[in-house]
């Protein structure tokens, strides 16, 4: 197998890794008992597979069987995991986080409902206490004294380059309520 | 040094790059509405584009070097165009996480779940304005004033039942 192929070879296991790991730290916290969070098991999958793809790559040069292992093989299997890794938390927080999908899910637990009758099932207030929770459990969010207060930086880091894009692509920054 | 990764790493990102900048170019004209078409398909143009002139100008060798560099540059385009289209759905439909998490930062001594007024959101266009979509994209029927889902929406969300189940996660998300 040329030097290439293995590189590429790997990288194609690390990306299939990614779901099988976040189920498995999800059935490690069931097993606990502790909450699950695929938010927080697929963070833990992408620090693993990295490891894991590190030590792929180290191996065969180790062993002299590899030509040598240079930075562009880093990178490129650094750039293609975190991408991959990025892909499969999205898919499952569109399971769980996307709106479009919980409306779907209201009419497919009853024959039909009226626009006011979704809304007494799912509007603003459960939507931001759904999203508070989620985020408490991210450690996003911080619940000291009863008042909650910003502990994390990682979503609003997201929510910044979001808004660098929509300036860029000339989308209006903030929501146009 | 493995030439083919290198190339591959090199020709992966450079595509991306100008698939981006073809982007950039037709958004600044006319936003499409149907970007889960259109944005795909331009990223992967400039793939196309970039792989034509790689093969004209920098080809490999050997049909085996050629075959492994646009293997690889093709793997990159692709994760990261996948990418890019789902982190774009974050880009045009503002995040109410990060809304809540801005609502929050301008109480500076914090503020009581109760109290929190997330003002830049309404439910007119968190839910009324997907209802909509789900309408137009025939995921949702309306008869008169009521609404029910299309066997295709039924499929969607089946699927999302199975998928979480192989995460050990309840059938449905909070949303």
């Amino acid at each position: 197998m040329s030097d290439g192929t293995y590189v590429l070879l790997t990288c194609v296991v690390g990306i299939l890794l990614l779901p099988l790991l976040t189920a498995v730290f999800n059935l490690k916290d069931k097993v606990r008992g502790s909450d699950i969070s695929s938010h927080r098991s697929a963070v833990a999958a992408t620090k693993t597979v990295n490891v894991i793809v590190l030590v792929a790559l180290l191996l065969p040069a180790a062993s002299n069987s590899f030509s040598s292992v240079c930075l562009p093989e880093f990178v490129y299997a650094a750039l293609v995991i975190n991408a991959a890794a990025f892909i499969s938390w999205n898919f499952f927080a569109m399971t769980d986080t996307s709106m479009h999908i919980h409306i779907l899910t209201e009419f497919y637990r009853v024959t039909d409902l009226s626009k006011a009758d979704l809304l007494a099932r799912y509007r603003k207030d459960t939507i931001v206490a759904a999203r508070v929770r989620r985020l408490l459990t991210l450690d996003q969010l911080r619940l000291q004294d009863g008042k909650l207060t910003v502990a994390g930086r990682t979503v609003l880091l997201g929510a910044e380059m979001c808004k660098l894009f929509r300036f860029v692509l000339g989308i209006p920054i903030r929501p146009p309520v | 040094m493995n030439c083919a990764i290198s190339s591959g790493l090199l020709l992966g990102l450079a595509s991306f790059v100008l698939g981006w900048i073809l982007h950039f170019l037709v958004w600044r004209i006319k936003r499409p509405e149907a970007y889960p078409i259109w944005l795909p398909l331009i990223l992967f143009l400039g793939f196309a584009v970039a792989t034509a002139i790689y093969l004209t100008c920098f080809g490999g060798i050997t049909f085996s070097e050629n075959v492994e560099v646009l293997a690889s540059a093709l793997l990159l385009q692709t994760v990261l165009t996948a990418g890019y289209l789902m982190g774009y759905a974050g880009i045009i439909e503002y995040s109410p996480s990060a809304e809540v998490l801005y609502a929050v930062a301008s109480y500076p001594g914090g503020v009581r779940a109760q109290d929190l007024d997330v003002n830049s959101l309404t439910d007119e266009f968190l839910v009324g304005k997907r209802l909509d979509h789900l309408v137009s994209a025939g995921l949702v029927r309306q008869s008169k004033e009521r609404f029910s889902i299309e066997p295709i929406g039924r499929l969607i969300v089946e699927f999302t039942i199975v998928y979480r189940r192989m995460l050990f996660e309840p059938p449905f998300g909070e949303g």
